[in-house]
Formats: structure tokens, C-alpha cells, sequence
């Protein structure tokens, strides 16, 4: 069993299991300290004797960042009587005195330990590790997931068969900008659960409609809308802002939805309201009549709220009283770490649009087209890239604290995201904060 | 047992190293325990608990799962990771342990570790814009 690690590393700890008895069966604790647990290290290399030592391991059930220093054991408590075991490994391991590259190429390390009141299940485990040359890790997936953990997507792009952007008007004197999303059955991908249980009319309230007009500038959120079925009717109705408390609004949006033509699979149909960058209602759409392929996702409408939230600057706090917090960050930190990513995915909605398709086909082949010139695409890349990079120096320890929070309440499927708890938190945070504001001022 | 895999990898399906060999019929998995330690020095462990087996054909990426295979003779126990353990972060995931664990049977409480494996995650590779640059989406420009 081995790992590979790189030169230099700091802070290493690696999961490790131990047995015990004759049939080697998996040993769940308890480890005590009197146990007398110790590590029996090997350093190999090319051209080299053959380097071995002993050292006593430090058991511990400490969840701070291993410090690196001295060997330990961390134990954590699992539920159905489990344990896990992660072994800390000094710092001194990963590097020579001069502080350069060890000489050894590989590491053997191997715990023992015996119970004082049951020595018959003395345990045993370890792992091997190979040294690696150091390569510096890319920012911008990161950052991506990051978001699309915070900022789901609710409908993406290659769920949809196609799009049409018009107008609607229910009274003579009132303008509306209408958006009707066709699905696309895929037979190899599920549907996106936005669209099944978790449906929820909360999440698709103010859910911004990434890059629908490319070079746009602003952004575009969802006031209300409805689902178009492939028999003629609209369902699923939401939005209280549209109109929906005018009794004929239903029969003329019905019938100016079905004037876009028929749908082979059903279709979303959403209202819109366009913001410019500063946030304000009221720049006239451009792109407007446009029907055609998607170029565009629709994302959680935390993404907005963030954003619109670090426009209005309001936080309330009381004198002397500590704030609310999401895991160990006190939520005014997380909302403003947030609110940085958020600026970054409406500010390269295009980019990010081209780069979401390049994922899906490994990173390389980017399908999206002249959506930006190849030289603009390379720029703004690059922009991405350095503000991604400041963003990590200079909030990067709250961030990776926020995953943590993120991925303590995810069960590890991917519909989790758009139900987790750590989203409703934030959006009921920012509704306290600001009221009504957000929704309705802008 | 130790793999490569690279980060932001999609719908991964791996062997595990069986700790010893299986007599008669393989047991159902009671659930899989991950370890796994992040870049950052984080640790996490959680429980993932299994129903039955069975791998679907194609594999989503969406679930864990398992199935048992026999190639003449010799068992192998196979795993379908979520592709949302392979994600890249900010802070990301360096290093993962994967025990595959069965229920109490007439000889055992509690669980039993029946096989396991061990992931090195490799840093996602970077972005290249550049490369295969087609032309599939005419620009929109404002038609009223």
C-alpha cells in the first residue's frame, strides 16, 4: 500500500488502518497511550544504506491542522462503533537538513501497539509512500467547484434543447421579458433533481440565468415562471411578482408560451428581470427574439443574493454580542468570501460558460465557439486566473473552511448540493439582513 | 493496494485489494468507510452505508455502489465512486482510504473489513482554452 507525496510537503497526514489476530481483522480501538503505540520507520533510496528508526507516536483526537512536528496518531470517532486512524508524519520526513529534497526516494512506516489489559490484539498497520517532485496545483477548478457547490446549477446547459427569448405583454401599458428553456431528454445523464423532488419555487426565485446574453455586462434573475408540458399546459407555477394574482395572467402567458411552437419534451418557462452591473433594473434586453441553441446555465439564486448583498453593504450587528456562524466562520466572513466568488462567476459568466463545456470533455477540447474570440477567451483566462489567485491568498483559509462546513452536510450525491442545509443557512442570513431589499429594491 | 486517480475524474470504478480469500457465496457490503485528508492538513471520515449490490451499465458518477465479480474462479469486489469525491477544491482532497466493510455474521460483531484501497488524488491539469477551439455558437447581437 503506498501514497505519493511530494517533496516539501508540510502538515501530511495519511489515513491508515490496522489488524490484528490471525485473521487480520480490522482493529476498531480503543487506542490508549498506554498501549505504547510506536512507529517504525524505513528510508529507502537508489544508492543509499538503508536508513531505519523508532519513535514513539503521540495518540491524539486533536481536529486542529496537524502541526507536524512529532509523529501522532488522530483518532476520530465513527458511528457504528468505527474508527478511523490518520498518521502524522514530521515535516523533517519530506525534506533534507539543508531544507532541499530528501535523498530517499521511499518511506516505510509501520505502528505497532498493544492493548495492556488485552495483548492478544495487538494491532499493526502501514503504508509506504513515494516521494514526488512538487508541482503547483491549478486554481481555476478549484474555484469552479468551489462555486458550484455554493452557486449550484439548477438547470445546465446540456439539459436543454434550445431557447426562446421574447417578450410578453400582459397589459397594453406592461412589458415582460419571457425565457422558455426546452428540455433535452438525455438518455445518459439523469435528470437534474432542480427538476424532481427537491424541487422548491425558493431556490428558482432571483436564480440568475448565466451569460444569456453573452458580453452582456449585468445579469439576468428570475422573477416567477411556470412548467410548459408536452400536452399544452402550464404547471408549477411560482413567483408572486409576475402578475400571477390577475386571474386572465395565466390564460395570456398559456397562450403566448404556446405561440413559440410546439415542445418535444416540455419546457421551463421563466420571467426575467435584467440587471446591469451596478445591479439596476431597467437596461433594455439586447438578444431579445432570439431563438437557438443554449449558450447559457441557470444557477441557484444564492448566486444573486450574494452578490446583490455585497452591493447594499449592510450588516447588523449588536454591540458586545458575537454574530452568527457557519461552522467555526462567523457568517459576516463567509458571506464576504462568498460574495468574492460570486462577483467573479457573474463577471466571467462567458468564460465560465466556455470552460463548464470544456469539463465536461476533459479541460481541452472547448466546444464554445466564437461565444468569445480565441485571443479575448486566453485574456480573460488570464484574469480569471490572477483574481482566482488573490482570492486564495487572501481569503483562502475561510474558503477551505467553508468546503469543510459544505462537505460535512453533503452525502456525497450530487442532488444533495441544491438541498444542503449550509445554503438555506446563508439565504436566511442574508434575508435577515437585509429584508426585503435584495428582492424587491433593486 | 494504491491507485492514481486525477482530480475532477467522472464516473471511476475500482478494484479493491481483498484482505483474504472468500469462501463461498461474497457477502452483501454493509457500507464503505472513507478517510481522506485534504491539502489544506483537514481530515473527514464518513460512513458510506450500501443496499445491495450491483453496478449500473452505463455508471453515472452519482452513487456509491459495488458489485461482486468472478473471473474463473476468483472473486474481485469492484467500487463506483461519486464523481463528487474527485472534485478539485480550493482546498483538495490529497488523500483517500476506502474500507469495504460487511456486517456481523455467527463468528463476528459488529463489522468487518473485507477489503480496502488506497487513492493518491493528483492535482486537476490546468485550463487550456486554446486547444480545440471550434465553432459551433454563432455571437448573439441585439436583433430589436
Amino acid at each position: 500500500m503506498s501514497y505519493q507525496i511530494a517533496h516539501s510537503s508540510t502538515h501530511v497526514l495519511i489515513p491508515v488502518t490496522f489488524v490484528y489476530g490471525e485473521e487480520s481483522r480490522r482493529f476498531n480501538g480503543p487506542i490508549h497511550p498506554t498501549d505504547a503505540p510506536s512507529v517504525m520507520v524505513l528510508y529507502l533510496a537508489d544508492g543509499h544504506p538503508l536508513r531505519q528508526e523508532m519513535h514513539p507516536l503521540r495518540v491524539t483526537g486533536e481536529i486542529e491542522r496537524y502541526p507536524g512536528k512529532e509523529w501522532e496518531l488522530r483518532l476520530r470517532e465513527l458511528p457504528e462503533n468505527l474508527q478511523a486512524f490518520y498518521l502524522g508524519i514530521p515535516d523533517s520526513c519530506f525534506e533534507d537538513s539543508s531544507g532541499g529534497s530528501p535523498a530517499w526516494d521511499t518511506v516505510s512506516v509501520q505502528v505497532v501497539g498493544t492493548p495492556l489489559l488485552s495483548p492478544a490484539r495487538a494491532y499493526s498497520g502501514g503504508v509506504d509512500i513515494q516521494l514526488q517532485p512538487r508541482v503547483e496545483f491549478p486554481l481555476l477548478p478549484g474555484f469552479l467547484n468551489l462555486a458550484e457547490r455554493f452557486f449550484p446549477t439548477l438547470l445546465p446547459w446540456n439539459f436543454m434543447e434550445g431557447f426562446a427569448l421574447e417578450t410578453f405583454q400582459p397589459a397594453p401599458d406592461k412589458e415582460q421579458l419571457l425565457l422558455r428553456v426546452d428540455l433535452k431528454m438525455d438518455p445518459f445523464d439523469k435528470m437534474p433533481i432542480s427538476l424532481e423532488k427537491l424541487w422548491d419555487p425558493k431556490n428558482w426565485l432571483d436564480a440568475v440565468v448565466e451569460n444569456l446574453v453573452p458580453g452582456h455586462g449585468g445579469l439576468f434573475t428570475v422573477q416567477g415562471g411556470c412548467f410548459y408540458t408536452r400536452a399544452r399546459k402550464t404547471t408549477h407555477w411560482f413567483g408572486g411578482r409576475i402578475g400571477l394574482e390577475d386571474r386572465t395572467f395565466r390564460t395570456k402567458a398559456a397562450k403566448a408560451i404556446s405561440g413559440l411552437g410546439p415542445t418535444k419534451h416540455g419546457a421551463w418557462v421563466f420571467w426575467l428581470t435584467c440587471r446591469d452591473a451596478a445591479g439596476r433594473i431597467g437596461i433594455p434586453p439586447v438578444g431579445v427574439g432570439r431563438k437557438g441553441n443554449s449558450h447559457f446555465s441557470i444557477r441557484h439564486s444564492l448566486l444573486y443574493r450574494i452578490w446583490a448583498h455585497g452591493r447594499l453593504k449592510t450588516e447588523v450587528s449588536l454591540p458586545g454580542r458575537p454574530g452568527p456562524l457557519l461552522g467555526k466562520v462567523p457568517m459576516s466572513e463567509a458571506v464576504s468570501a462568498l460574495g468574492d466568488v460570486a462577483e467573479l462567476v457573474i463577471g466571467h459568466q462567458t468564460l465560465l460558460q466556455l470552460v463548464r463545456r470544456a469539463s465536461r470533455s476533459g479541460w481541452s477540447a472547448v466546444d464554445g465557439g466564437s461565444l468569445l474570440s480565441r485571443g479575448e477567451a486566453g485574456e480573460r483566462a488570464r484574469d480569471l486566473e490572477k483574481s482566482v489567485a488573490a482570492l486564495e491568498r487572501d481569503k483562502g483559509e475561510v474558503m477551505k473552511d467553508l468546503e469543510a462546513v459544505f462537505d460535512k452536510s453533503c452525502g456525497f450525491f450530487s442532488w444533495d448540493v441544491i438541498g444542503n442545509p449550509v445554503l438555506d443557512n446563508l439565504a436566511n442570513y442574508l434575508a435577515a439582513q437585509t429584508g426585503d431589499r435584495v428582492l424587491s429594491s433593486q | 493496494m494504491s491507485v492514481l486517480i486525477l482530480s475532477n475524474s467522472r464516473r471511476v470504478l475500482l478494484p479493491l485489494q481483498l484482505h483474504g480469500s472468500l469462501q463461498g457465496t461474497p457477502p452483501d457490503l454493509r457500507g464503505l468507510l472513507v478517510s481522506e485528508v485534504k491539502a489544506g492538513g483537514g481530515t473527514q471520515e464518513f460512513f458510506a452505508p450500501l443496499s445491495g449490490s450491483g453496478i449500473p451499465a452505463p455508471f453515472r458518477g452519482d452513487r456509491w455502489c459495488y458489485a461482486w465479480r468472478d473471473e474463473a474462479g476468483i472473486p474481485s469486489l469492484w467500487v463506483g465512486f461519486p464523481d463528487v469525491v474527485f472534485s478539485a477544491h480550493i482546498d483538495f482532497r490529497e488523500r483517500l482510504s476506502v474500507e469495504a466493510l460487511i456486517g456481523e455474521s455467527a463468528t463476528w460483531e459488529g463489522l468487518l473489513s473485507v477489503a480496502r484501497l488506497e487513492i493518491t488524488l493528483k492535482p486537476p491539469p490546468g485550463l487550456t482554452l486554446e486547444a480545440g477551439w471550434g465553432e459551433t455558437f454563432a455571437p448573439l447581437s441585439p436583433s430589436r
